[in-house]
């Protein structure tokens, strides 16, 4: 028997016991169960043993409770008991330690991470597209020839806030305390230019021809749109722009963008859209993304239109009295000489009315000015300010790929040492089971 | 008794270990164990106080599917004692020695009855520390065989081989 205990049988097979022994532990059991078994010495046996224990007493009883904090009081025992049974708690001994080599390696690892993570932007591929019909609109654009009328002009300048200022020839100056409320549309800003500019009173913002025709006035107009896109949406607004304009009836007299990375970039897109559609488009194009700039001018090219039709009158009236000079001639000299000046005219009614249409169509179409920005990740300057479920989706997105960095940066510093760790407690655990073990042997 | 620890000190996310119930029921019989292996009361007293402050900062970490609340915290003492044991180097003291304490007199009138008990002491004293340790867990606490081999991390069977091999040895030293 002593061999037996001298030796750890957790893992031993033992021989298996007879029926008439596991009878005898079943009446053991049954006897310790106070039920009545045959075998009256068994019986004997467990009710003297059993008598025979070791009693814990009043005084032990009342000795533990102390030490326990366990007292007639529920809440206070409760209480007591809380605050005494501490020791073994998670923030103890190896465990506070632990926690807190995971707590300084995360943070360290997080700190890392930020630190490293914003180097993606820099110098990216440059791509340049160039389209549009330039020539379509250069002659229109360029001033008339031999216009010797004066040209009023007025602009607006709006900036993102709502700020404006105004620049005027005529010393002309907007309210720019306005409330933003009231504020006009670039084409209303502009009609209004164009009334003071002749004194006339400011109604009803309309379509700007339409206030035109009403004023009986050629007004040229051109806006300049500053929007802001998302980071990586120029491309997408670019498609936009185009068909926003052919929905104007308008065309894109050219257009310029670079792309850069991390989805940043730059466009500039010149657009010729129907006067009377303006208002409209300058909306489309702002919900494009953010404006952070706006300037309108308008110039009154009235007196330019009337000098133009001026020109082409005389130009008809001369032709009318050549003709009618030709019908009187009676030489060949004066025949030919008559010929030559009606072929003459003739050049000149062609340019005339063509300079005729030339300003009519400034009036006719706007030219917008449309340069876009997406600025790129992690730019500071990228923020307006305001406050979007977007914005908190990409916070939200950055502060979890940060603590994940750090977490993967901490497991990778912890693993060797855990897995020393637990090698090691894995052998002194076994050597300090085993170490109890041979206690009761010795 | 006739204190009262109505709160519940495990958390509800598992089947829940009425804490202090087990206290109220266990300590007499845990006592009785450790009185058994460590040989004395008063060492006795720190060890089942140590064994309940552990089981209480372990107690989350208790799962039903291993065993019965019982058998976990007669691990936990068991541990402690021969940690206790282990510290003190020394050999257990024989139980009947250390002070099988007969409280508040209950057999103080009875002679014989002294006799036959400090005669059973002797016996499960005289008995080898691992026998005297099945017999304190048998006949004291009244584990099972089952939460025997639990307590001590050996099979059922081992449990019942060595359970009966300690019966025989104490029969044959109180015959």
């Amino acid at each position: 028997m002593s061999l037996l205990h001298r030796t750890d049988d957790r893992h031993d097979d033992l021989p298996e016991l007879t029926p008439e022994q596991l009878a005898e532990l079943d009446a053991l059991d049954a006897a310790l169960l106070g039920d009545e078994i045959a075998d009256d010495a068994l019986a004997t046996l467990v009710r003297d043993v059993r008598a025979a224990a070791p009693e814990l007493g009043t005084e032990g009883t009342q000795t533990l409770n102390d030490r326990l904090g366990v007292t007639l009081d529920p809440a206070a025992g409760r209480k007591a008991l809380r605050s005494r049974l501490r020791p073994g708690g998670l923030l103890h001994g190896p465990g506070a330690v632990a926690a807190t080599m995971l707590v300084v390696v995360a943070l360290g690892g997080g700190a890392f991470v930020l630190t490293t993570g914003g180097s993606e932007s820099g110098g990216g591929v440059l791509q340049s597209l160039n389209t549009g019909d330039d020539s379509a609109d250069q002659a229109a654009s360029a001033p008339s020839a031999g216009s010797a009328m004066p040209e009023e002009r007025a602009e607006t300048v709006l900036d993102a806030g709502g700020a404006s200022s105004s620049d005027s020839s005529a010393a002309v100056e907007r309210d720019s305390a306005a409330p933003s409320s009231q504020r006009l549309t670039p084409s209303a800003e502009i009609d209004q230019f164009s009334n003071r500019l002749q004194g006339a009173t400011v109604t009803t913002p309309r379509g700007p021809v339409d206030a035109d025709r009403t004023a009986g006035r050629a007004v040229e107009r051109s806006v300049d749109l500053t929007v802001r896109v998302k980071n990586g949406g120029l491309p997408d607004a670019g498609r936009k722009v185009a068909s926003i304009t052919r929905r104007s009836n308008g065309y894109v007299a050219s257009s310029e963008m670079n792309l850069g990375a991390a989805g940043a970039g730059t466009a500039t897109f010149v657009l010729r859209v129907d006067s009377p559609k303006l208002d409209e488009t300058i909306d489309r194009l702002s919900g494009l993304g953010t404006v952070t700039g706006q300037s309108a001018l308008s110039q009154d090219i009235t007196g330019t239109l009337d000098s133009a039709k001026q020109q082409l009158a005389d130009a008809r009236k001369a032709r009318e009295a050549l003709l009618k000079a030709l019908s009187k001639a009676t030489t060949e000299g004066e025949i030919a000489s008559l010929r030559a000046r009606i072929a003459a005219n003739r050049r000149e009614l062609a340019r005339f009315d063509a300079g005729v249409r030339r300003v009519e169509r400034r009036a006719d179409l706007t030219t917008i000015t449309l340069s876009m920005d997406a600025p790129a990740k992690g730019d500071p300057t990228a923020d307006d300010g305001s406050w979007s479920l977007g914005d908190a989706a990409d916070d939200a997105w950055s502060a979890l790929r940060a603590i994940l960095g750090g977490l993967l940066v901490a497991a990778a510093v912890i693993a060797p040492f855990a897995l020393i760790g637990g090698a090691g407690y894995a052998v002194w655990s076994r050597r300090r089971r085993a170490a109890r073990e041979r206690t009761l042997d010795t | 008794m006739s204190e009262t620890l109505s709160a519940t000190m495990a958390r509800p996310r598992r089947p829940t270990l009425q804490f202090d119930a087990l206290y109220r029921e266990s300590r007499a019989d845990l006592f009785a164990y450790v009185v058994s292996v460590v040989g004395d009361r008063a060492t006795a007293e720190d060890v089942v106080a140590i064994s309940f402050e552990r089981a209480y900062s372990k107690r989350r970490a208790f799962n039903p599917s291993r065993g019965t609340p019982r058998q976990w915290l007669f691990g936990i003492a068991r541990n402690a004692a021969l940690d206790e044991l282990r510290k003190r180097s020394r050999r257990a003291t024989p139980v009947a020695d250390a002070g099988m304490h007969v409280a508040d007199g209950a057999h103080a009138h009875d002679a014989a009855g002294d006799e036959r008990a400090d005669a059973i002491r002797a016996a499960i004293g005289g008995l080898h520390p691992r026998d005297r340790e099945l017999i304190a867990l048998k006949f004291f606490a009244g584990l099972s065989n089952e939460e025997i081999a639990g307590t001590l991390g050996i099979t059922e069977g081992n449990a019942r081989v060595r359970m009966h091999r300690a019966l025989t040895a104490l029969r044959e030293a109180c015959a």
